[in-house]
């Protein structure tokens, strides 16, 4: 339903360079409410967006699961198009959804992969990287959410990290020797 | 610490992203708002914008076709922009002073990085609400004022001409009408 409509024209003060426009306070005037609310109540107020959202967390599994698959058939088309810009960007966008979620899902160790992944697809090193170390990291990335790894400290998975980046060091290295 | 009436705002909530969404809606209903419009990419938030009239935007940044940043720039600078006003919260892993910049730049309001919590979205609204900032207009940007703070011990050169530097302030004059809620 369409919002009742106000128009109400905003001071402005007009510099040398510059307008200093200072807008109508109405956000202020219909969001805020003047009783206060104490620190208890505001603890109180705050528990509920984290009950609400903990109330969600039992899906965040499953959710990212799906998003997997998602992330592997980006991938596939990547690989099988002709490495240029655009099919780097559209894998990019995502690997940069997927690590979003994998920081919000609790996923750390899949989300420091595809930022890796995410930095090197909006470079020039996109379309130069060899194929099998971007497959590697996504297939890295599937693998540590399919396992259900969110321990950070997890030494398979530690340790599937710590040389993909070494790999993707090495690229970045010979990128800035040519 | 004042109270924020989440349950007569209503929010836009822009990610290509359908669990992103759902996690923003989630926190949003459980602080009370009831209107919670969502659109999952920059060219259909600018549609829901003109009709849904929202009074504060959330943006995912990276999305398909029109950005979280280039839709903001059209919610503000667009001639036909229902309110260039609007608070514009964006959302986003992306964490790096240059981005950072980059969102102040093109007239983002605030800044939340995920993983998103119930305390930080709730301090980004109370923030937009209880201290919103005046606009700056210039040749080539406009947007909430970037400066947040007045550096009393700042000693650099002033870039705003005739401002703060005892220069002719020009009468206030209106150019054009907000749009609001009511």
């Amino acid at each position: 339903m369409a919002a009742q409509m106000t128009r109400i024209a905003p001071h402005e003060d007009v510099h040398d360079d510059h307008v200093v426009v200072h807008p109508p306070t109405t956000l202020r005037d219909k969001g805020l409410s003047r009783a206060a609310m104490s620190p208890l109540e505001l603890a109180e107020f705050l528990e509920r967006g984290d009950k609400a959202l903990d109330a969600l967390a039992p899906s965040f599994g499953d959710w990212i699961l799906g998003e997997t698959w998602r992330l592997a058939e980006s991938y596939e088309v990547f690989e099988a198009g002709p490495r240029d810009e655009a099919g780097a960007k559209a894998l990019f966008i995502v690997t940069h959804d997927f690590r979003g979620l994998a920081k919000q899902f609790g996923y750390p160790l899949a989300a420091k992969l595809s930022e890796a992944l995410g930095e090197v697809l909006q470079s020039p090193l996109a379309n130069v990287v060899p194929a099998v170390i971007l497959r590697s990291h996504v297939e890295a990335i599937c693998a540590i959410v399919r396992s259900g790894v969110r321990d950070e400290t997890n030494p398979t998975a530690r340790a599937m990290v710590d040389s993909l980046a070494s790999l993707m060091a090495e690229q970045w290295r010979a990128a800035q020797k040519v | 610490m004042y109270r924020v009436e989440y349950q007569r705002l209503r929010f836009l909530v822009v990610d290509d992203n359908t669990y992103m969404r759902r996690i923003v809606k989630t926190l949003l209903h459980g602080f009370g708002a009831r209107e919670v419009f969502e659109a999952e990419d920059g060219a259909s938030a600018l549609d829901a914008f003109a009709s849904h009239y929202p009074d504060i935007v959330f943006t995912d940044w990276e999305m398909p076709l029109i950005n979280g940043i280039d839709m903001t720039k059209l919610m503000r600078c667009s001639d036909n922009s229902v309110n260039p006003f609007v608070p514009i919260i964006m959302v986003t892993v992306h964490s790096e002073r240059r981005r950072v910049i980059e969102a102040r730049d093109a007239g983002v309001t605030e800044f939340l990085v995920k993983p998103l919590s119930a305390q930080a979205l709730h301090q980004r609204v109370l923030n937009v609400i209880a201290h919103p900032r005046s606009f700056i207009r210039t040749q080539t940007f406009f947007g909430p004022d970037r400066r947040r703070t007045k550096a009393v011990e700042y000693n650099g050169p002033e870039r705003r001409k005739g401002e703060g530097e005892g220069g002719e302030m020009i009468a206030p004059r209106k150019l054009t009408a907000g749009i609001v809620n009511s």
